[in-house]
């Protein structure tokens, strides 16, 4: 029971500090209510449902490839699945798509450039399509994005590149207008050292096999796009907020974890803490052993993490309909959040000498783990592939996918494996810790 | 039953190379108030950190109600109450709610937790602002609060750690009042000061520390016999202390006179005797005594002649 009294005191403490509803729970929750208007400013239509404009998108198909894939990549966009969402006009060339653009009659323009064909099934080429968006809007674009990666990503067979040109657009003319090219990973580039596989009916000679092959791919991302479209409501406006919310979720999962860490960091100081303040000497006279001392100051690091994350996920689904995925998933992905930012704050506070350096050694070393981690890059589509391997060298990383995984709504079972590492991650870095400190103190 | 409260036995300790507590033993009596007075570093509160189970000694051992503190710490510690020399509550908390924390670290609960945490909050005299946070609390009624929290589980000995240092006189007067009141009530008290006048007020008996070590120890009377009972007249003059001084080395009865920053001490074993003749050589002598100060001889006189140091600097 001393365990408990010392967490059920500590976590009282924490839920009465400035720091815990100032900062580790409101700053997500505004953050987040800035994205929302932000994006269109509507977070009340968003909120009810069907109120968003379809996305104007103009299109330039320049394939000149007998395969015509540049076709099939623009029926996407005006397929079944995306009707009312994105409205899609084709035009001559990519000068009309800009006028289109800068006019703002469109707010997206999807350039398919020549021999894009000959590129996706050449196993040496580059396919890539570019996309040319009005800066300032950014919720339609995204989602136009995401559909044709997951096209290219299914004629490629492997994770997709996207390449952000922003600079290099501004220099090629391309004013006001951002441009970002969506690539296909499977072939070499200079860039990128690792290679995707190479589907193997890619390799055959036969243009019809390729071709039924492509269609096969084509028609399974149509579905999976149906399915990652229209979650709830068959109403067109409502898989749009959906989709948007869905997004939103990836971004506060991002905001939730770094604050997370902070908190299990920031709780698990409070060791050193109580040891300046002499409460912790005081501790020691009393008749319980040091162990246990010791252990409800861990408990109470625990226990305030999964408070403020529970708080979270509850508060960003009343306020802003976020969706967790499923119940079990999200629960696996929670578990795992609270062991793995518990363990890091143990061992993170455990070097740490005195509160004074404590405040600035732990904002910038988790700052640095969080971006590191890919807590701040929820909003990037697809981030390089270096970048996510650096991301899973580190807990960040693990929590972030866990999180992705429980949103993107597959089931607990696909979520083991990253729960395993989390918690991994979490039981090391608290062993670590939990030695430094028994050394330290007991 | 034990016999005594607490029993130090040659204990020792030394942070590299500092020797904090150079073997010392002494016993605290069942019932009685025990004082270790003693200069700031003299390794009172290293002593107390062993005897309360926070520091390991290098040797030696402490028996809290006959418990020894290394075998039996638990048993020692539940008989022990511990006042820390720094004020150690969390301020962020109300007064009540760190004495119920600190009473269920004690293992109290339910309804005789709380009974007890009334009770020594009136004892304190912080009933009234029990809600308040310690952080808003002034110097005395964190003390105040401090000793509260070591008494919860009405412990047989409590040991402060110079419980008054730096707090208003109402404040200490109250701390004094409430420690005599305990003791009063049958608990056993280890006190540590530097304060001469409270070793003197409140204890039974006294250990006399310094760099480390216990010089001397008993009651007070026989703290002060062991020095012979010299008195000391503090004197201010009109004309040179100097040739006063010099003049009343001769009187009959002075056994020492010196000058200390613009007066003149005189030791003397019957200070009654001795005044009226020192009027009557500064007479003699030309001068005038503008001011007499008598001191009955007191522990400070005994840490003076023991150490040749005053015992506050
Ligand atoms: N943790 C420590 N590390 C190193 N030296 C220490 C430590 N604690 C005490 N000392 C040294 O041991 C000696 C005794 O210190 P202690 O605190 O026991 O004295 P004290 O009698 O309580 O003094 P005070 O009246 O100032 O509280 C001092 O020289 C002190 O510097
Ligand atoms: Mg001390």
């Amino acid at each position: 029971m001393t365990e408990v009294h010392i967490a059920a005191k500590d976590l009282r403490g924490a839920l009465r500090s400035r720091y815990f509803i100032g900062v580790a729970v409101l700053i997500p929750l505004l953050v987040t209510s800035l994205f929302f208007f932000a994006f269109g400013g509507r977070v009340k239509e968003i909120g009810k449902g069907p109120a968003m404009a379809p996305i104007r998108t103009v299109a330039v198909n320049a394939d000149t490839g007998s395969m015509q894939l540049g076709r099939l990549v623009l029926s996407a966009l005006s397929g079944p699945h995306l009707r009312g969402v994105v409205y899609c006009v084709e035009v001559i060339d990519t000068t009309q798509a800009r006028l289109a653009l800068a006019r703002r009659q469109a707010d997206v323009a999807v350039v398919i450039p020549p021999g894009f064909s000959t590129a996706v099934t050449d196993s040496a080429g580059r396919a890539e399509v570019m996309l040319l968006a009005d800066p300032v809007k950014t919720i339609g674009p995204a989602i136009v994005q995401a559909v044709l990666q997951r096209l290219l990503d299914a004629f490629s067979g492997s994770k997709m590149l996207l390449n952000t040109y922003s600079s290099a657009a501004g220099k090629r003319g391309l004013s006001r207008a951002e441009s970002s090219r969506i690539g296909d990973r499977s072939a070499p580039s200079p860039t990128q050292a690792l290679r995707g596989p190479v589907p193997a009916s890619a390799q055959l000679s036969s243009d019809q096999r390729i071709i039924a092959h492509l269609m096969q791919q084509y028609q399974a991302a149509a579905q999976s796009g149906v399915e990652a479209l229209s979650v709830r409501s068959p109403a067109a406006g409502e898989d749009l907020s959906a989709m948007f919310r869905k997004m939103m979720s990836g971004i506060f999962a991002g905001l939730m974890v770094f604050f997370a860490f902070y908190t299990g960091a920031y709780t698990a100081l409070s060791l050193v803490r109580e040891h300046e303040d002499g409460t912790l000497a005081r501790l020691f006279t009393m008749p319980v052993g040091r162990a246990r001392i010791l252990g409800g100051k861990m408990l109470s690091v625990v226990a305030t993490v999964a408070v403020q994350a529970a708080l979270l996920i509850v508060a960003s689904t009343f306020l802003f309909g976020l969706r967790w995925g499923q119940a079990a998933s999200s629960l696996l992905a929670l578990a795992g959040t609270v062991a793995a930012t518990s363990g890091f704050g143990v061992m993170l506070a455990s070097f740490i000498k005195t509160t004074r350096q404590g405040g600035p050694v732990l904002g910038g070393g988790l700052s640095v783990a969080g971006m590191l981690g890919g807590l701040f890059t929820q909003a990037v589509p697809s981030m390089p592939a270096a970048f996510n391997r650096v991301a899973l060298c580190l807990p960040q990383g693990w929590v972030m996918r866990g999180w992705n995984i429980a949103i993107s709504g597959r089931p607990a079972a696909d979520l083991l494996v990253t729960f395993l590492v989390m918690f991994a991650w979490g039981a090391v870095c608290f062993a670590v810790g939990a030695a430094v400190f028994r050394r330290r103190f007991a | 039953m034990a016999e005594n409260a607490i029993e130090v036995r040659e204990l020792t300790k030394a942070f590299s190379d500092v020797v904090a507590v150079g073997g010392i033993s002494f016993e605290v009596r069942r019932g009685e108030v025990f004082s270790l007075l003693g200069p700031n570093g003299a390794g009172k509160s290293t002593a107390i950190s062993i005897i309360s189970g926070l520091l390991r000694p290098d040797s030696g051992d402490a028996l809290v109600m006959g418990h020894s503190i290394l075998k039996e710490s638990m048993a020692a510690r539940r008989c022990l109450g511990v006042v820390p020399q720094e004020v150690a509550l969390y301020s962020d908390m109300s007064a009540r709610e760190n004495l119920v924390f600190w009473g269920r670290m004690y293992g109290l609960s339910g309804k005789d937790l709380e009974a007890r945490v009334d009770e020594m909050l009136a004892a304190v005299g912080l009933a009234e602002r029990q809600k308040g946070r310690i952080g808003t609390f002034s110097g005395g009624m964190k003390r105040r609060v401090n000793i509260a929290a070591a008494l919860l589980h009405s412990p047989a000995v409590v040991i402060m750690d110079e419980p008054t240092v730096g707090i208003d006189p109402q404040s200490r007067r109250h701390i004094l009042d409430h420690v005599k009141e305990l003791n009063r009530q049958g608990m056993s008290v280890l006190y540590t000061t530097h304060y001469m006048e409270e070793a003197e007020e409140l204890s039974n008996r006294i250990a006399i520390m310094d760099k480390g070590k216990v010089i001397a120890s008993g009651t007070r009377d026989e703290l002060v016999r062991m020095v012979g009972e010299q008195a000391r007249v503090d004197l201010a003059v009109t004309g040179e202390p100097d040739k006063a001084a010099e003049a009343w080395r001769k009187v009959t009865g002075v056994s020492r006179a010196t000058v200390e920053q613009g007066r003149v001490a005189v030791l003397a074993a019957d200070a009654d005797a001795v005044v009226p003749r020192l009027f009557e050589s500064a007479a003699q002598a030309g001068f005038h005594i503008s001011s007499v100060d008598i001191k009955e001889p007191n522990l400070e006189t005994v840490f003076l002649s023991l150490t040749g140091r005053a015992l506050r600097d």
